[in-house]
């Protein structure tokens, strides 16, 4: 039995394929329309899962949508009443929209798959809706490796629920209790970043990365005014802070008196009370989760515990939570966010509305290292690339790895194109750039001549599962880059006073460990672990990088330059490397040089793509 | 010309359904003390909502919207 999960019309639209059960396919929307969070109907991305099936439409049973739209316009409605005269600017916008569309989503959903598919079947008996929470629970607890286990899901809002616990048992998930609009810890965080002068939605990874270079001096006043948080992790907001139900802004003039100025316009420069703002929300979400889970442990009795959410991106909250001990066993969904709706939603529905059977590897979840995408045969990669104008050579996998390892060694920067394309935010060695992260000025390159940005984040390591503990302080696994953990102490540098006092890139490019193009000023790094059974390929060229040089860790971020959705194709990857100083360029069996490609295919690229 | 004219209407009609419907709603409805959004502050050991039963994920609620 196939069910197509979707997701879409408000973040990252997706669509994901499960044949009984089993994960087969998804992939997001922008890989293939090339813009970034795209929300638009997923068309290209249900053509992919069904190609890569082999399947014709007629042979998908259900199609689920990954939310309801009903409950979500009773949220909107009991917000204009609860707020009236108040909020009539945004009921102007909002509702001829919700007219439009969002009300006969039924109808808008049955359009699109007539459009997609032909109008042969009647695609509205197959069509099926979860609620929000449900998909992001059924994402984090079916593909999970427990039998049973407590879940817990945070983001900005779904139709009415911002957070919630569920029960997993077995192919159970039952939704146990919830936190209702407006009372959400992902909208404060967004709140925040707003504040500080970032984008809403994409923005939030920023304010966690600047995190470290601040001190949490406004935790208590965020405490006392904006969140009431009870000893079970349960809280409310105060929302005479905050402008979010009625207004086109995230905070209002009485939040700006409490932090004692205007928000910081995009792309102005950050001050230090940026970062403390920054370190202050990072601090309350932290407390919030950790008292959460640590109430959910106590009441539950339950030793494993899984996340799912926007909020579960919050990677440094992750490694966190993971020190404090609460739970035997935590296991995350890679595409925490809306994207992994699409997947929840159709487990959801095959599991608790058809009954299919669940079946669970121990120690092995079934998200198949998130390598959910499309990949491409040698000889199709061949002649994309020759038709894109490329000049390459063909190798056998074992001359990649080599002719691959020597050129990381080297120092070269490489881009990556291998096997099936991710599925959720993180590049994961599939579609990733690489490099030596032992290299001081790596960091730097990178930056400035590939991806086109001057960060005050690091980049994330990848590192060989049986190595983790040689050189951070961590000793699970983390095949999504979902965990922050420091480097080991005989790995670290200690910086002196006058490196201490400096800020952002000047700071991060003081090395301060043996591998400093990975390490955070605070000493920690956003790790991913490489395992030999998800992505072999990826684990040989550590293997050989670490007989080269003797480190088992590589730079890994992805395949792209800012504002850019991540590569997807062979010419996306070609296109990419052509216009930034990639030096090396491996697409599957494809090894090319930047030195051997004709001259006029250089483009400048960063003008492309507008800041994330 | 037409666009602007069918905007300024579109906007005057919503107008009417926000002011004259929308807003004295919820004005008697805030009056009994309805408040749907918890707004007020709350004196209670924990802001969780349980989930009663008859709300609980049924096979058919797959088929709703709702």
């Amino acid at each position: 039995m196939y069910v197509l999960g979707i997701s879409a019309y408000y973040h990252d639209a997706a669509a994901c394929l499960i044949k009984d059960g089993e994960i087969i396919a998804a992939a997001q929307e922008e890989r293939f329309t090339r813009k970034k969070h795209d929300s638009g109907f997923p068309a290209n991305a249900i053509a992919f899962c069904l190609t890569y099936a082999s399947i014709a439409p007629e042979q998908v049973d259900h199609i689920v949508f990954y939310d309801k739209p009903y409950l979500k316009f009773h949220r909107l409605m009991e917000t204009y009443l609860a707020y009236a005269p108040r909020g009539f600017e945004s009921f102007v916008k909002a509702i001829p929209i919700w007219l439009k569309d969002k009300l006969f989503q039924r109808g808008a959903i049955v359009k699109a798959l007539n459009a997609l598919w032909g109008s042969g079947s009647d695609w509205e008996q197959r069509l099926l809706f979860s609620e929000h929470h449900l998909s992001h629970a059924a994402s984090a607890f079916f593909p999970s490796p427990f039998e049973r286990a407590a879940v817990l899901t945070m983001d900005g809002v779904g139709e009415w629920t911002t957070t919630s616990l569920a029960l997993g048992d077995g192919a159970n998930l039952t939704v146990t209790k919830e936190i209702h609009f407006p009372h959400s810890l992902g909208l404060l965080y967004s709140a925040m970043t707003y504040y500080t002068g970032f984008k809403v939605n994409s923005g939030e990874y920023k304010v966690m990365g600047l995190a470290p270079y601040g001190q949490p001096k406004y935790a208590n006043l965020i405490k006392d005014h904006l969140i009431d948080i009870k000893d079970d992790g349960s809280f409310a907001l105060d929302m005479s802070y905050f402008n979010y139900c009625t207004g086109l802004t995230m905070t209002n003039e009485k939040f700006d008196a409490l932090f004692g100025g205007a928000p910081r316009t995009q792309e102005t420069e950050l001050t230090q009370r940026e970062m403390d703002l920054a370190a202050s929300i990072q601090a309350v979400t932290e407390e919030v989760v950790i008292k959460l889970a640590r109430n959910i442990a106590k009441t539950t009795g339950e030793k494993n515990l899984c996340l799912a959410g926007g909020v579960a991106l919050n990677c440094v909250a992750n490694g966190k939570l993971l020190r404090e001990n609460i739970f035997d066993n935590i296991w995350i969904q890679p595409a925490a966010g809306d994207a992994g709706g699409a997947l929840g939603a159709a487990l959801a529905a095959y599991h608790l509305m058809l009954k299919g059977p669940r079946h669970v590897t121990p120690c092995r979840d079934s998200m198949k290292g998130s390598y959910l995408g499309p990949e491409f045969s040698s000889t199709d990669v061949a002649e994309r690339l020759a038709q894109a104008g490329a000049v390459f050579s063909m190798h056998t996998d074992e001359e990649i790895t080599e002719l691959t390892a020597q050129a990381l060694a080297d120092g070269k920067a490489v881009g990556w194109h291998s096997g099936r394309m991710e599925f959720g935010p993180r590049a994961l060695g599939a579609r990733s750039i690489i490099a030596d992260p032992r290299s001081a000025s790596m960091q730097k390159t990178l930056n400035l001549k590939v991806k086109y940005r001057e960060s005050f984040r690091p980049f994330a390591p990848s590192v060989l599962r049986e190595d983790i503990s040689q050189w951070f302080e961590m000793n699970v696994d983390s095949p999504y880059m979902l965990l922050v953990a420091d480097i080991v102490k005989d790995k670290r540098r200690t910086m002196t006073a006058q490196e201490e006092s400096l800020f952002g890139i000047d700071k991060l490019n003081i090395p301060r460990s043996d591998i400093p193009a990975v390490t955070h000023v605070d000493y920690s790094a956003r790790i991913q672990t490489v395992h030999s059974g998800s992505n072999p390929r990826y684990y040989q060229l550590l293997k050989r990088f670490k007989a080269l040089t003797g480190c088992p860790v590589l730079v890994n971020t992805s395949f792209n330059v800012r504002g850019e959705p991540i590569v997807s194709t062979p010419e996306d990857a070609f296109r990419c490397f052509m216009g930034t100083e990639l030096d090396v360029l491996v697409v599957g069996q494809a090894f090319l040089r930047k030195e051997d490609q004709s001259q006029s295919l250089l483009a400048d690229y960063k003008l492309q793509y507008e800041l994330d | 010309m037409i666009g602007c004219l069918f905007k300024f209407l579109s906007t005057f009609a919503l107008g009417l359904v926000f002011f004259l419907v929308l807003t004295p709603i919820g004005f008697i409805a805030r009056l009994f003390g309805r408040d749907a959004l918890g707004l007020k502050p709350r004196t209670t050991q924990s802001y969780w909502i349980e989930k009663k039963s008859s709300d609980k994920a049924e096979a058919t609620a797959f088929n709703r919207q709702y």
